[in-house]
């Protein structure tokens, strides 16, 4: 099968669960609720359209962004086993939104921009930090870079949580920290949406050129390309996707490590073919996972926990088989 | 000798790495002579890559200006350069592994504009290289079932793809084992037949003295002697740059360089020399 006619089943695979997730619930009964239902009863058309709708979305853009964002560092940082995690974004996501849950009450929009402030913080420290280390390439100080600040905002993260009242900031802080995407509103939509599709469509973009990226520097520059400053860009379009994502759905692990995996897997390493069918297989993952989580059994099973159980399942499943390369 | 017209003229560069430490280079002038194999000939560490960086602008000389067919190398854009000259590195590590095909690909990125991809015709190109490098065959394997010397022949496409007018090469034949030297050794002639520019590092003076028309012999951070091949393969010169007794034989229209035996200087018996 070639990359286009992956990527066609794909979207296909993706549009029959995008609309089966809309009718999977526990909503009259667990499990599914008939189409018939949607004309007869006004309560299911708006749980559907009010409810259901805005959180399979936010769904569909999560997964997208961490697995777009996903492949775009993995090619440009040159190291597979690379995701959004890196470059301290998530870690200060999560920061930015404990803080908001201790000091600025939690609510939801204040936790989205803090948390949103503080990815990007990460980001800007990772780069300041990498500009001054006298050592090792571009990439290698980046990362090195990222690490370090990664920590950093991990050990604040741990002295925000040693701080909080353990009935009810502390839970708080820690079902974020799990990642859900549990009380998700048009609201949230509207919020991420902009940043989100721009990141994505650049991404798309420019995805062959993301071949050229991750090649070393001096080949990358050979062949005409301006490596710093399409690099930044590309890398600006994956941080303000996730911080966006991350930002309102907490921290949802292995998304971004797996997912590029796979679909490199399933169409070979050429970007112009692996980035779009990355982005959808990502977004079918997180939506996958997210229905799991929220009608598999009465209360809501955080979401992280389900991608990093699947995901670390796939992960394993991939390193131990080895599956010739189609395409 | 004919002469040629200059391709590629660099004058009074001066270059350390991170600025203030050791200077690599502090006055170097050469010229690259248009529709020559050029030779850039120096021992170890003497900044034969560095000074193909400075050509290609990868690096920045602290002093001085390079010309590429009369015309900064500042003034050229980023894509006009990657379509006046092409690189192929001494040896190439991938992250991901493409086939050969997708990698020559690669090539057309010069003419393809930021959120291109590429075409039929482009296409058409890359296969032409693959053609030209007699890798044809090798269009669809994963560049990581490649051997050495095909892998070579394959970043040779990639820059041919690039249609460059200057191919800049570091250490063609260092890893690669007899057959795949004359392989690479044919291409590049084939090349140069075709009015492509071909500048090479070595430290080899045998594979200066059999491939390359012009030759810039760097020692010590300048330019010791840069001319025909001929006139600059002597023993003196050779003997100068890497502080070992050298002969200079000459075989047909060729010279072969050997290394003379300490215990024997004065013994001119071909069996007392040592081919380097």
């Amino acid at each position: 099968m070639t990359a286009r006619s992956t990527l066609f089943v794909l979207v296909g695979a993706f549009l029959v669960l995008f609309l089966a997730s809309l009718l999977l619930g526990r909503y009259p009964q667990p499990y599914w609720m008939p189409i018939s239902l949607l004309i007869d009863d006004p309560l299911a058309r708006r749980l559907v359209l009010n409810l259901r709708l805005p959180r399979v979305l936010t769904a569909c853009l999560l997964g997208a962004s961490l697995s777009g964002a996903g492949s775009v560092l993995q090619m440009i940082f040159r190291n597979p086993l690379v995701e959004p995690g890196f470059l301290g974004v998530s870690q200060g996501a999560a920061f930015g939104a404990a803080v908001s849950i201790l000091f600025l009450g939690g609510g939801p929009l204040a936790i989205e921009a803090t948390a949103t402030v503080f990815a990007g913080l990460g980001l800007f420290l990772s780069h300041l930090l990498a500009r001054r280390i006298r050592y090792g390439g571009w990439t290698l100080r980046l990362v090195l870079a990222g690490i370090a600040v990664a920590a950093l905002f991990s050990a604040g993260l741990g002295l925000l949580k040693y701080l909080a009242d353990p009935l009810t900031e502390l839970p708080a802080i820690v079902f974020w920290i799990l990642g859900a995407l549990w009380g998700i509103t048009w609201q949230d939509v509207l919020y991420i949406a902009p940043m989100v599709a721009p990141a994505l469509l650049v991404i798309y973009l420019m995805r062959w050129r993301l071949n050229l990226l991750s090649l070393p520097d001096e080949i990358a520059f050979s062949l005409g390309t301006a490596p710093g400053r399409e690099r930044t860009l590309l890398l600006g379009a994956a941080v303000v996707a996730v911080a966006a994502v991350v930002s309102v759905a907490g921290v949802v692990g292995w998304v971004g490590l797996i997912v590029p995996h796979i679909s490199r897997r399933l169409v070979g390493a050429d970007a112009q073919g692996a980035v779009p069918v990355s982005i959808v297989s990502g977004a079918i993952f997180a939506l996958a996972c997210d229905n799991l989580a929220r009608a598999l059994i009465a209360g809501e099973i955080p979401l992280g926990i389900l991608t990093s159980l699947f995901g670390a399942g796939l992960f394993l499943l991939l390193l131990t088989r080895k599956a010739p390369r189609l395409g | 000798m004919r002469e040629h017209q200059t391709l590629v003229s660099a004058q009074g560069l001066a270059f350390s790495y991170n600025g203030s430490g050791k200077a690599v280079f502090r006055d170097l002038s050469v010229n690259i002579p248009d529709g020559s194999i050029t030779a850039i000939l120096g021992p170890n560490g003497s900044g034969k890559t560095t000074l193909l960086h400075l050509i290609l602008g990868f690096l920045h000389p602290n002093q001085g200006l390079i010309r590429l067919d009369g015309r900064l190398q500042s003034h050229y854009s980023r894509r006009e350069m990657g379509r006046f000259m092409a690189l192929v590195p001494q040896n190439e590590h991938l992250a991901f592994n493409l086939s050969s095909l997708e990698y020559v690909l690669l090539g057309r990125a010069p003419y393809l504009g930021p959120l291109q991809t590429p075409t039929g015709r482009d296409r058409e190109v890359a296969c032409a290289a693959l053609r030209s490098t007699g890798a044809e065959d090798l269009k669809d394997r994963s560049l990581d079932t490649l051997s050495g010397g095909e892998q070579q022949l394959v970043a040779i496409a990639r820059a041919l793809a690039q249609e460059p007018r200057l191919l800049l090469m570091d250490e063609p034949t260092a890893h690669l084992d007899l057959g795949n030297q004359g392989r690479v050794l044919d291409v590049v002639r084939r090349l140069a037949g075709e009015g492509v520019t071909v500048a090479f590092t070595t430290h080899n003076p045998n594979l200066a003295a059999s491939l390359a028309s012009h030759v810039i012999l760097i020692s010590g951070g300048g330019v010791l002697a840069a001319d025909a091949t001929g006139l600059v393969l002597t023993e003196e010169n050779l003997s100068r740059t890497y502080g070992v007794d050298v002969a200079v034989v000459q075989i047909g229209d060729r010279q072969t360089i050997w290394l003379r035996d300490a215990s024997c200087v004065e013994d001119h018996r071909p069996g007392a020399a040592q081919k380097l």
